[in-house]
């Protein structure tokens, strides 16, 4: 187990991070840092991007820590703030929703099938990244968060329809892109 | 066979929810550079307060415990009137409002020329001074032998010097203006104090039974002490968050208050 080669337990990490001390904050940091950097990789285009979000979302877990009551698991909880922070981050570094590329797909593909084990996590995240911010918003909020188009709609300020629709848009550009990757990969051609 | 939803939502999921990435260097002392002026912000605020307590309350010190009478200085538009009575504690009235103003004029009028005119009649060695700096007592009459009430002539005047008429050798009257005596009146001369209600000593509304949550009530309840009057020379109210805002400052010559 991880915890077992620190000498703090979660709770009493989070304790003394209420109290402000910092050597604790940085050791919760060091705690969370690198499952928290993967979760804000899948919102960003490059590390870059990831790690400014990652920075915005660990300086509001520090604000907000006192307002962690113990209820449902601590990572859930800071995993819950990466992602307003990544939303958060396109919000304030692009017009959002508006940057969906409307060149972009809607033509259906019909897919071959694949062979999609042979694509690793590298792969998948390439892919994700060359999604535009509002099709790689959606699909990590539905897809890989597990959230309802009403959640999406909540967290984003889109209206549920353009969820769906986003949502149906970045799959087929995913479909269309692991084809052409596969045929890359593999030479043969989607 | 096409790829279902599902099929890819599953893929991505599966490869990508438990990704891991080790964040380069930078990004711990960003986040350390963006916590460090919040706290420092926080802690300062409580210190300033202490400091300009101090400060003001020194300020006060020099400027009240001498009881220097010559308070009033040019272009303010602050009118003082100090009475002394054996028994009671300076009592200092300072208004802005200039209906107030008159009205403390019209008292000190009725005070002096009674003052005067009860001194005419007294025997010597009573050493009274008055001061005020609106009104000069141009002219009195008195009557010497048979206690007719004795006519003063009063008119404002815009400087601070008072000229009395004595009208005879034998009486020990003494109108002036000091730097450095306070005024007094006699023990039977209490119009210009009992006049005025925000002078009554009883009537000035000192919370003293206020809890101290923090630094301000500290010192509102020592300034409280010390100073009766209705605007205290510092004021503090308690703020939503916990802490505590200067509300009120009042220097004699410089007053500043917040409205609620």
């Amino acid at each position: 187990m991880m915890f077992l080669e620190h000498k703090y337990t979660i709770d009493e990490l989070v304790n003394r991070c209420k109290a402000g001390e910092r050597k604790f904050q940085e050791l919760l940091y060091k705690q969370f840092a690198s499952k928290m950097l993967g979760v804000c990789m899948r919102y960003a285009s490059d590390k870059m991007e990831a790690e400014d979000m990652l920075q915005n979302g660990f300086i509001k877990v520090f604000q907000k820590i006192a307002d962690y009551r113990g209820e449902g698991s601590f990572e859930g909880w800071i995993r819950r703030i990466m992602v307003h922070s990544s939303i958060e981050y396109y919000r304030k570094h692009h017009k959002m929703m508006q940057l969906v590329d409307l060149d972009e797909a809607v033509n259906e593909t019909s897919a071959n099938p694949l062979a999609t084990a042979k694509l690793d996590a590298s792969d998948l995240l390439l892919l994700i990244h060359q999604l535009s911010p509002g099709y790689r918003i959606v699909f990590n909020l539905y897809a890989i968060e597990g959230y309802s188009h009403k959640e999406i709609a909540a967290i984003t300020g889109i209206t549920e329809g353009a969820s769906k629709s986003q949502l149906s848009r970045a799959r087929s550009v995913l479909r269309e892109q692991i084809i052409k990757m596969e045929g890359k990969k593999y030479g043969y051609a989607g | 066979m096409d790829m279902q939803d599902k099929d890819l939502d599953q893929l991505f999921r599966s490869k990508l929810d438990g990704l891991e990435a080790e964040p380069s260097a930078k990004v711990w002392p960003g986040i350390a550079a963006e916590l460090e002026p919040a706290k420092s912000k926080r802690s300062l605020i409580p210190f300033l307060s202490v400091a300009a307590s101090v400060l003001i309350l020194v300020a006060a010190g020099v400027l009240f415990i001498p009881q220097k009478a010559s308070i009033n200085k040019g272009g303010v538009k602050t009118r003082i009137v100090k009475a002394v009575r054996p028994s009671a504690i300076v009592p200092a009235v300072k208004t802005t409002s200039p209906q107030v103003v008159s009205t403390v004029d019209r008292l000190v009028k009725v005070a002096a020329v009674q003052h005067i005119a009860s001194n005419l009649g007294k025997t010597a060695g009573n050493r009274q001074t008055f001061q005020h700096a609106d009104t000069a007592v141009n002219k009195v009459i008195v009557d010497k032998g048979a206690g007719e009430p004795s006519i003063a002539v009063v008119s404002p005047k815009s400087s601070g010097t008072i000229k009395a008429v004595v009208p005879d050798d034998n009486t020990p009257l003494s109108v002036k203006l000091h730097d450095d005596q306070p005024a007094t009146l006699g023990a039977s001369q209490g119009i210009a104090t009992t006049a005025l209600p925000v002078m009554k000593k009883d009537s000035v509304p000192v919370n003293t039974r206020r809890r101290v949550h923090n630094l301000g009530d500290l010192v509102n309840l020592v300034v409280a002490k010390v100073d009766k009057r209705r605007d205290k020379v510092i004021e503090f109210t308690d703020n939503d968050d916990g802490g505590s805002n200067i509300t009120g400052i009042n220097l004699g010559l410089i007053k500043i208050k917040k409205r609620e």
